[in-house]
């Protein structure tokens, strides 16, 4: 019953997405913008300043802005099914405020996911989220937004924290290899029995064994009745081909 | 010493030529006939100069009156005291063959691999220190040439009844081990004698004093039975695996559930036990109250050594490969800070059961219960107790075979809200497993808790971070920081430890002169 009613919900939910309505449309690429405020966090003066920034990324894909306050799947679930409404699979990115979860989402796909990846969709969304726990909506998806145009006009964003883990990890991967080389060329090791034995010299010989039969004995051990029942065959569809991907951040 | 008929200069074994060689006028004698009176074959004693270490007790023997400088055993720069004693006479010797240039070269090559061993190793000036010892081998021949009579057994299911048919099995066995060796001197370790195995023993000629002539030649101070058992065990292992490999013996279910019958029935029937002088070039590295020895076996030039780590280097080395890893890292790798926290609890973990791994190890080491020689001249029982359990992979499968598996059900049934409580609860259970193996290698609470603070006390960081779940990243990448700072101090720890297991503490003889 539950999941009728959530499959009812949904139903409804992306029925509303089609009426959603491009804000823009680039005529050089023919990428188009969508802000979708259902949350209600930025005023018309922000959304207006949004767009500006929006239409900028549509020089090298589609772009969305949508928040939402309640949602029966994981925040993921949602980026990924929102966009493939929007745009399909079309190249472009998607900036998602789900208040219901608490959490911002990033999710992009074709072209555009090759340079806003997962990994950088998750450090986009690290150094972004400390404005949206400040319900600075507007500065969150602004700075947001400005990092995936510098990364997609080639540019680099600020990672420290990713170089500071990584340089730690850098420094514990080699001194475990280190010793891992030192354990390799350790010095003197005892030689096992066998290897002392390979040492040897040895004659043996021995004639085939005799079996000379002696007694019998007889033990109550009682066959199992049991009987394994087979276990039925199955067989299961895979799953359709997944695009794109990006990752979020708890606020 | 033994004199020079023609200009009474000192007679010295000359390896080149197998010969006795007086380096003053150039005559070569054979080593048999260049005898003293006390020499003579019948004798069961030889009369030698015994040279003994005023701070470690050592004792070395030498033909040469000239006074001894250092001790091999503990390092020691001193004048050793010497005293003519009657030593017992070794039945056989084998006389060196490498020189010191050829042994020079065999442990050169052996350090170049040992990339982080302190440059004292690779000094000229100590590497010249490199002595030629006669070590003292027990060598254990045995024989069995004669009927055998073990157990043999068929089974098969009649009803509810097991009907077994015993039978006797019987085989004429004729069979001879010759030449296990194990060194007969409690100052030569187990380890190192064992690592330049093995001697060519065909080549072993009768002992005559005169070989001893410009080398020096370690006392046997355990007695033959110490390593008799254990050279038998193998002779009986060894005959069990020919004899049930054999196709009737596998029918008759021999080797599975009639093992110890056949194992006994092949208990050899004469044991010859022999003193041999084995040829080893030896030199020792002594820092602070740790030595380090170098062996390079004398006659096939097999080199081993106890390599310590310089800390200073190891960490410089490490930091040089730190760079291109840290490269790769950022061309590849991006982790969300919980993973980060993760991964720094997990490597801590691992550290943990490295760490204990070694502190079992150590212990062992300075029970000196892996070498009998030493254990039989402290006094102590031979009867070694059987090898502590190395356990760390265990703990470590144990530990991510709650980790994975615990995650992934939680991935599948509660889309992924079980995440925490799962890391949460693997992290306990690696600590209950680290606990237990602490027990079970008996390593006591006081002597694990410096080692492990460090590591746990990551884990302990990471798990608390974990559970709290705090939306800021702060918390994880402070955590993370932390954890991994600690978990690079305690593979320093590690390192250091490795040393204490690669080098000995400085030995102390039971014997006159010692200081103990």
């Amino acid at each position: 019953m539950r999941r009728i009613f959530l499959g009812i919900v949904l139903f409804f939910s992306f029925s509303m997405v089609c009426y959603a309505k491009p804000a823009y449309v680039n005529p050089d690429t023919g990428y188009q913008t969508v802000i979708e405020d259902d949350a209600e966090l930025l005023s018309e003066e922000e959304e207006a300043a949004l767009q500006e920034l929006l239409e900028e990324i549509t020089a090298y894909g589609n772009v969305a802005f949508k928040t939402i306050d309640s949602n029966y799947m994981s925040t993921e679930n949602y980026a990924r099914s929102y966009y493939k409404d929007m745009f399909g699979t079309a190249s472009g990115t998607l900036f998602l405020i789900d208040m219901d979860n608490r959490i911002i989402w990033i999710h992009s796909d074709g072209a555009v996911y090759k340079v806003i990846t997962t990994a950088y969709a998750n450090t986009i969304t690290d150094n972004v989220y400390r404005y949206a726990s400040d319900e600075e909506y507007f500065v969150c998806a602004q700075k947001a937004f400005e990092q995936m145009l510098s990364l997609l006009q080639g540019q680099k964003i600020a990672q420290p924290m990713k170089y500071i883990s990584n340089g730690l990890l850098a420094i514990i991967l080699a001194l475990l290899l280190n010793y891992g080389v030192v354990c390799v060329f350790a010095g003197a090791k005892k030689p096992g029995k066998k290897k002392m034995m390979e040492n040897v010299p040895i004659q043996f010989s021995y004639t085939k064994p005799l079996a000379v039969f002696t007694h019998q004995t007889r033990t109550y051990n009682p066959v199992s009745s049991s009987s394994g029942g087979g276990g039925g065959g199955s067989s299961g569809g895979g799953g359709g081909g997944r695009s794109g991907g990006g990752g979020g951040h708890r606020f | 010493m033994y004199e020079c008929r023609n200009c009474a200069g000192n007679l010295k074994f000359d390896i080149a030529s197998q010969k006795l060689f007086c380096e003053f006028c150039g005559t070569m004698e054979d080593p048999y006939d260049v005898y003293k009176e006390r020499d003579a074959e019948e004798s069961t004693q030889y009369e030698v100069i015994v040279f003994t270490c005023p701070q470690c007790g050592g004792e070395i023997l030498s033909e040469d009156t000239t006074a001894a400088t250092f001790c091999n055993f503990c390092g020691a720069a001193t004048i050793l005291s010497s005293r003519i004693s009657k030593e017992r006479r070794p039945h056989h010797i084998i006389p060196f063959t490498k020189t010191r240039e050829d042994c020079k070269k065999a442990y050169a090559k052996m350090v170049r691999r040992a990339i982080f061993a302190p440059k004292e190793l690779r000094d000229e000036a100590h590497i010249e220190k490199f002595r030629g010892i006669y070590m003292p081998y027990w060598i254990y021949s045995f024989e069995k040439k004669e009927t055998i009579f073990f157990n043999g057994s068929k089974s098969s299911q009649k009803g509810d009844y097991l009907i077994t048919r015993h039978y006797t099995m019987q085989s004429n066995v004729d069979a001879a081990y010759s030449g296990i060796a194990y060194d007969a001197s409690a100052a030569f370790s187990d380890n190192l004698s064992g690592a330049i195995a093995p001697f060519h023993l065909e080549e072993e000629k009768p002992f005559t004093p005169s070989f001893l002539s410009g080398f020096y030649a370690d006392t046997n101070d355990v007695d033959s039975y110490v390593y008799e058992d254990e050279a038998q065990d193998m002779v009986m292992e060894d005959g069990f695996k020919r004899i049930s490999k054999n196709a009737v013996c596998s029918r008759f279910h021999v080797g599975e559930k009639h093992g110890n019958s056949l194992k006994n029935a092949l208990q050899p029937a004469q044991t010859v036990k022999e003193l041999a002088m084995l040829p080893v070039w030896f030199l020792s590295y002594r820092k602070g109250d740790k030595v380090a020895y170098a062996v390079v076996n004398g006659q096939t030039g097999k080199a081993a050594a106890d390599l310590p780590v310089d800390v200073k280097k190891y960490v410089a080395g490490s930091l040089f490969l730190a760079l291109p890893l840290f490269l790769l890292l950022n061309l590849f790798f991006t982790i969300i800070p919980m993973w980060l926290l993760i991964l720094a609890a997990l490597l801590a973990c691992i550290c943990a059961c490295v760490s204990v791994s070694q502190l079992s190890r150590l212990m062992v080491k300075e029970s000196g219960e892996e070498d009998k020689g030493y254990q039989f001249v402290q006094g102590k029982s031979s009867e070694v107790k059987k090898k502590r359990k190395i356990i760390s992979t265990s703990i470590l499968i144990t530990v991510l075979g709650f980790f994975v598996p615990y995650i992934l059900l939680a991935e599948i049934f509660s889309g992924g809200s079980g995440l925490v409580t799962g890391i949460l609860f693997a992290l306990a259970a690696s600590g209950i497993v680290l606990g237990g193996s602490l027990r079970k290698r008996r390593i006591p609470m006081k002597a694990a808790f410096p080692v492990l603070v460090k590591p746990l006390g990551a884990v302990v960081l990471a798990g608390v971070i974990l559970a709290l779940n705090p939306v800021s990243d702060l918390y994880y990448y402070g955590g993370a920081v932390v954890s991994l700072c600690m978990v690079i101090w305690t593979l320093i720890d590690i390192i250091r430890r490795y040393n204490l297991l690669t080098m000995r503490k400085l030995p102390q003889f039971n014997r006159r002169g010692g200081e103990v």
